[in-house]
């Protein structure tokens, strides 16, 4: 069974064509890149991923279950988290309540259960999400800042802070869109370690990325789409000697 | 206890907590909503058909009463599942002025002429254990589950439901028992007053309950509760002003939004002040 695999996948917004017939294969345990330039369809292909955009035509299929017409709170449920790249985090929610509300779809508690609990006992659920939300915490190093507002936090630690609430709901597969637009070359290199780090505790990630080092550092697989379509795939060294690559890149040489 | 004239502030004052917390709810979800008078008159007009017309006990009543009025709540949030914002705040108006005109025409309960002849059974005591009970629920609510799942759909819908949250069901629920809420007030205005009739619970007693909202603040519960309390007895405190009343209370609101746009009570002066008051104790 395959991890997941996209069949002939294309979207069209009002006659634009975002995705032309897309193929991709993704195995697990990897970390697999998709690079290309703007306004190639990367982000509309992590957006159909989650649930967001329904997709015109072609299927998606998640562990051997087809997940392209599922609500977006599904398919996280399922094993997809994301994070985005034009950053949304609960703003005016501390940093510790980001990754509290990232494992909402592993609990239960409703209203009635959180009214009619005994007074003065805290429920045996809050404690354990609290517990693994101070974990993740740690491991994204933000624990020192989680009473912080999380609008409060730099650029840098926004990003991680998405992660380590994407991660709360433990995803088999985690969605990076640009973790590291806007830092600088060290916090990059932490970005990078903690990426792998993701991958080797068993989740994989598909990553779009800008930063050519960072992606040929770290990827198992490179996908490359231009225009809404594939135009190449393979192992990093493969990618950076492909013809088409060189040319969508920095253009036609004459 | 009191004087009969303080009484009388004070239980209308518990109602309109009650009503603004039931707008609260639905608010702390990011879903606005100008229906919350139609679900008070839902509430009073069902309470009082069942205690007037079928002898039901009083809580009984009260309770089915809010059953009944967060049954349409539920019905109302539907809708409210894809549409956001302005238009929300058009759909629930809408909402609130069917159910105004509905009684306005419903023989049953009186038609334009209303209802009358229930028994006083609302009193100090009920209304506010009723506001106490809510307290707890609010309290416990702000720091559950279905809490920050609510606040990070006012935050940010779609993040929130990328992160799991399953948004049409908490929709459902925050308009269901907001309503719920606002039918319990409704029962205790109708067993207060003891006659009700249909432009009572018009848009302007939506926009009311509103305003209480906003000017106390949205992030924290206190809020409503506290903006409901001052903006009742300011009116009542500044009688010696005579016509001049309601400028002075129009003024204290636009006052209040360009010193403090986001409320009187924010989560910042609630963390203050238990921080200032475990160092005291």
């Amino acid at each position: 069974m395959d991890f997941l695999s996209i069949e002939n996948l294309s979207k069209s917004f009002d006659g634009v064509t975002a995705l032309r017939q897309v193929g991709l294969e993704v195995k697990s345990g990897k970390i697999h890149a998709l690079i290309g330039p703007n306004g190639a369809g990367k982000t509309t292909l992590f957006n159909i991923l989650s649930g967001i955009l329904k997709p015109t035509q072609g299927r998606i299929r998640f562990k051997g279950q087809q997940i392209d017409a599922l609500r977006p709170d599904r398919i996280t449920s399922l094993g997809i988290g994301r994070t985005f790249q034009n950053i949304r985090l609960f703003k005016s929610l501390t940093v510790l309540e980001n990754v509290m509300v990232g494992r909402h779809c592993r609990t239960r508690t409703g209203l009635a259960r959180t009214f009619f609990s005994l007074p003065f006992k805290k429920l045996e659920e809050e404690i354990n999400i609290r517990d693994m939300a101070n974990e993740l915490l740690r491991f994204v190093s933000l624990f020192d800042k989680k009473e912080s507002k999380a609008a409060s936090l730099p650029y840098g630690s926004q990003r991680r802070l998405e992660i380590a609430r994407a991660l709360a709901a433990e995803p088999l597969l985690l969605l990076l869109d640009e973790p590291t637009a806007g830092m600088d070359t060290r916090e990059t290199e932490d970005l990078a370690a903690l990426i792998t780090k993701i991958r080797d505790q068993g989740v994989t990630i598909l990553l779009i990325e800008h930063d050519m080092h960072l992606v040929m550092g770290i990827s198992d697989v490179v996908t490359v789409l231009n225009f809404g379509r594939k135009i190449a795939e393979g192992h990093p060294r493969e990618i950076q000697s492909s013809p088409e690559v060189i040319e969508a890149y920095l253009g036609a040489q004459e | 206890m009191f004087s009969s004239y303080i009484e009388s502030i004070l239980i209308f004052n518990g109602i309109h907590i009650i009503m603004a917390l039931s707008l609260y709810l639905p608010f702390s979800a990011g879903q606005i909503s100008l229906a919350q008078a139609g679900f008070m008159a839902i509430g009073a007009y069902a309470s009082s058909v069942m205690t007037l017309f079928w002898g039901f006990p009083f809580y009984i009543a009260l309770f089915l009463s809010g059953l009944l009025s967060a049954m349409t709540g539920v019905l109302v949030g539907f809708p409210a599942i894809r549409i956001k914002g302005i238009y929300l705040l058009l759909l629930t108006l809408a909402f609130g002025e069917m159910v105004r005109v509905f009684f306005l025409n419903f023989e049953f309960t009186g038609g334009a002429s209303g209802m009358g002849g229930m028994d006083l059974q609302t009193n100090f005591v009920n209304v506010y254990t009723i506001v106490a009970i809510l307290i707890i629920f609010f309290y416990r609510l702000s720091k559950s589950r279905m809490g920050r799942a609510f606040e990070s759909m006012r935050e940010d819908e779609l993040a929130a439901e990328v992160m799991g949250i399953n948004i049409v069901k908490a929709k459902l629920l925050a308009f269901g028992v907001g309503a719920f809420i606002a039918g319990l007030g409704g029962g205790l205005y109708a067993h207060y007053v003891m006659y009700i009739d249909s432009p009572k619970f018009g848009f302007l007693l939506a926009v009311e309950f509103f305003v209480f909202v906003v000017f106390g603040g949205m992030e924290i519960f206190w809020g409503p509760i506290i903006g409901t309390t001052l903006l009742t007895l300011i009116p009542e405190v500044v009688r010696f002003l005579k016509e001049w009343r309601m400028i002075f209370y129009g003024l204290v609101i636009v006052v209040l939004m360009i010193v403090r746009p986001q409320g009187l009570i924010d989560k910042k002066l609630v963390d203050d002040i238990t921080r200032y008051a475990k160092k005291l104790f």
